[in-house]
């Protein structure tokens, strides 16, 4: 009835249609996914400060003017960690200053004396048992004599496994830490997404006991994330588990991701170690590392340094 | 004919599949970062000097953490002075390179913790990588383009590759027609910038078994220039006093000649103005007796005392 062309051309417009609905179904995942993933709430507000001391009147002649003191420069940060967890503020990378929140997880802490021009600074937090959170990066423009407000920040849970495989059909325990009484979903990314809700206890402390029976074998990866009243929290890390044929209980190592030096940090250390190999041949004992704590493709370059910049702890 | 109308069902053919590309590439779009360059003005003339800004955009809550930029100019026309790091949002992997024969500009680094745009309420353009310092040697169209090897990397802790849109500049070099009107923008902000460097921490890391000095400093107006380095010992010590104390220039990491950590270590960052910051770092290990000069120096000088003293009595009873 067709002709071999008129086939063709089908087939093509079959295909045009069919990437049309791709592409309204990518639409509708990253829609869905904007949703969940935009939840900063963070405002930046500036005031001019300035401090002006009169000397007071007197017999004798005394008394006098005294000049106004130079405006302070200074940042302020506050927002929601977890409960009594110790906050970390980098600026430009490095370990600015450190701060323990409240039972009720909120934070508030300064940074003085700092020069007029771009800063970038990150906020991350570690919950009961050491686990960290995702750094919370954001470039500001610091003007002298002004102090800048940064306020909303909500640090995103902490998320960890029991499990590196488990056997389909059995649990594997997704948990972590973040503010008190705070509604958690936990996402799973697979080929078909996953959601579950769960609450934190009075400690900030959740956890989802994931039935593997509904999920495809293969990998996959969970992150969470934190409601309270309106304030919604960042995505945490993405921890990866694998449904097979049977079950690896997780064990906690001693050296992290892009941590080369194994000081449990990531900081300018690890970044010089890995700069002295940059385009270099590594040597057979630094391929080991490179292996383990990086990408593992033999080769320390940008990807690399990503994978660093990711981890950072300052 | 019958030409005629295969050609038209060629055309058809072309047509939809151009079309079923679009249509699956569709969703790339709007996944995105953009590096632009930024000039003061549209135009210059020859023998000015000023400075071309390379910054960056990131759409669709896209987070980047790595940065790797290759730009290209025109060689006749352009001499790339300098590259400054100051207020740049980025720790840079190694120093940016200038390579004048091929007219390639090239520089790397990363973003601890990633970047995801300006946040609102941010009084300033806090999306600056670097800033290049061109003069002018030539009249012409003098366009600086991104290279399509340049790359950014996301924030996903697996270094992906994100779609980058990249807007370079083209600017007029003219004709000088007074000679009183050359522009210098590099050297207005050189002589504004009277602050050194921030303070910085250096820290001794260890690399194959041996010792290295790592260091960054940052610099938020010309940016840094270079390092030098003062490893303390006795005869470091008297050079100093004397005032003809060594400091070599240094890159980091650095690999530190007293491999067994028992002296100070003086290191200075200098920004492109020339201001300086000095960091002294204490020695690692403690420095055994016989090693600390100033023991040797008061025992010199009491066995002089006593010399003397001697050389006195006996000129006395002569």
């Amino acid at each position: 009835m067709f002709k071999s062309s008129n086939r063709f051309g089908v087939f093509i417009i079959i295909l045009i249609l069919f990437g049309f609905l791709f592409q309204f179904f990518l639409f509708t995942r990253k829609a869905h996914s904007e949703i969940l993933s935009t939840s900063v709430q963070v405002q930046i507000v500036t005031t001019t400060t300035t401090t002006t001391t009169i000397g007071g009147g007197g017999g004798g002649g005394g008394g006098g003017y005294t000049p106004s003191l130079p405006p302070e420069t200074k940042v302020i940060f506050e927002g929601r960690a977890y409960p009594l967890s110790i906050v970390n503020v980098l600026k430009d990378g490095e370990l600015a200053v450190s701060t323990i929140s409240g039972p009720d997880a909120k934070f508030y802490t300064l940074i003085e004396g700092l020069s007029s021009g771009n800063y970038l600074f990150s906020v991350y937090s570690e919950d009961s048992e050491e686990r960290r959170s995702v750094s919370f990066t954001f470039p500001v423009f610091i003007t002298q004599g002004v102090t800048t407000k940064i306020s909303g920040i909500f640090i995103s849970p902490t998320i960890d496994v029991d499990k590196l495989e488990v056997r389909k059909g059995e649990i594997v325990k997704i948990f972590g830490q973040t503010a008190p009484d705070t509604d958690v979903t936990i996402i799973i990314n697979s080929d078909e997404e996953i959601y579950g809700n769960t609450k934190s206890d009075e400690i900030g402390a959740y956890l989802y006991n994931l039935d593997t029976v509904g999920v495809e074998t293969g990998d996959h990866l969970a992150k969470s994330r934190a409601t309270i009243e309106e304030e919604i929290s960042p995505l945490s890390q993405a921890v990866s588990f694998k449904v097979g044929t049977k079950t690896v209980l997780k064990t906690t190592g001693k050296c992290g991701k892009a941590d080369l030096n194994c000081d449990r940090r990531v900081n300018l250390v690890d970044f010089s170690i890995a700069a002295y190999w940059y385009k270099r041949s590594l040597s057979a004992s630094f391929k080991i590392f490179e292996a383990e704590r990086l990408n593992g493709d033999g080769k320390v370059d940008l990807v690399d340094f990503s994978i660093m910049a990711y981890y950072w702890t300052g | 004919m019958q030409n005629l109308k295969s050609q038209l069902k060629i055309k058809n053919y072309v047509a939809l599949v151009f079309l079923l590309s679009a249509s699956l590439a569709l969703p790339l779009i709007g996944q995105a970062a953009e590096l632009y360059l930024e000039s003061f003005e549209n135009s210059y003339y020859i023998n000015d000097t000023f400075i071309i800004e390379v910054r960056m955009n990131v759409q669709d809550n896209e987070n980047i953490n790595a940065i790797e930029c290759y730009l290209k100019f025109p060689k006749d026309i352009l001499e790339a002075k300098n590259f400054s790091t100051g207020n740049s949002i980025l720790t840079f992997i190694e120093e940016p390179k200038i390579n004048q024969e091929q007219g390639l500009i090239s520089f790397t680094g990363i973003i601890p913790g990633g970047y995801s745009g300006r946040i609102p309420g941010d009084p300033g353009q806090s999306n600056l990588l670097g800033k290049i310092i061109f003069y002018s040697v030539f009249p012409g169209r003098a366009e600086i383009i991104f290279q399509d090897i340049s790359q950014v990397l996301s924030s996903d802790g697996k270094g992906t590759s994100v779609n980058l849109i990249n807007k370079g500049l083209t600017v007029d070099i003219k004709l000088l027609d007074n000679i009183n009107f050359i522009q210098n923008e590099w050297q207005d902000e050189l002589e504004k910038d009277k602050i050194p460097p921030e303070d910085f921490n250096p820290e001794i890391i260890q690399i194959d078994n041996k010792y290295y000095l790592a260091f960054s400093a940052k610099d938020k107006d010309s940016g840094i220039d270079h390092y030098k380095i003062l490893e303390k010992n006795f005869w470091a010590d008297i050079n100093k006093i004397i005032g003809i104390a060594k400091w070599i220039n240094v890159e980091s990491p650095y690999l530190l000649k007293d491999q067994k950590l028992d002296n100070m270590i003086e290191i200075k960052a200098i920004d492109k103005a020339g201001n300086e910051k000095i960091i002294k770092l204490p020695a690692t290990y403690f420095l055994p007796w016989y090693k600390r000069y100033y023991f040797w120096c008061i025992i010199l000088l009491v066995f002089l005392c006593y010399v003397i003293r001697k050389l006195w009595i006996y000129l006395k009873i002569k």
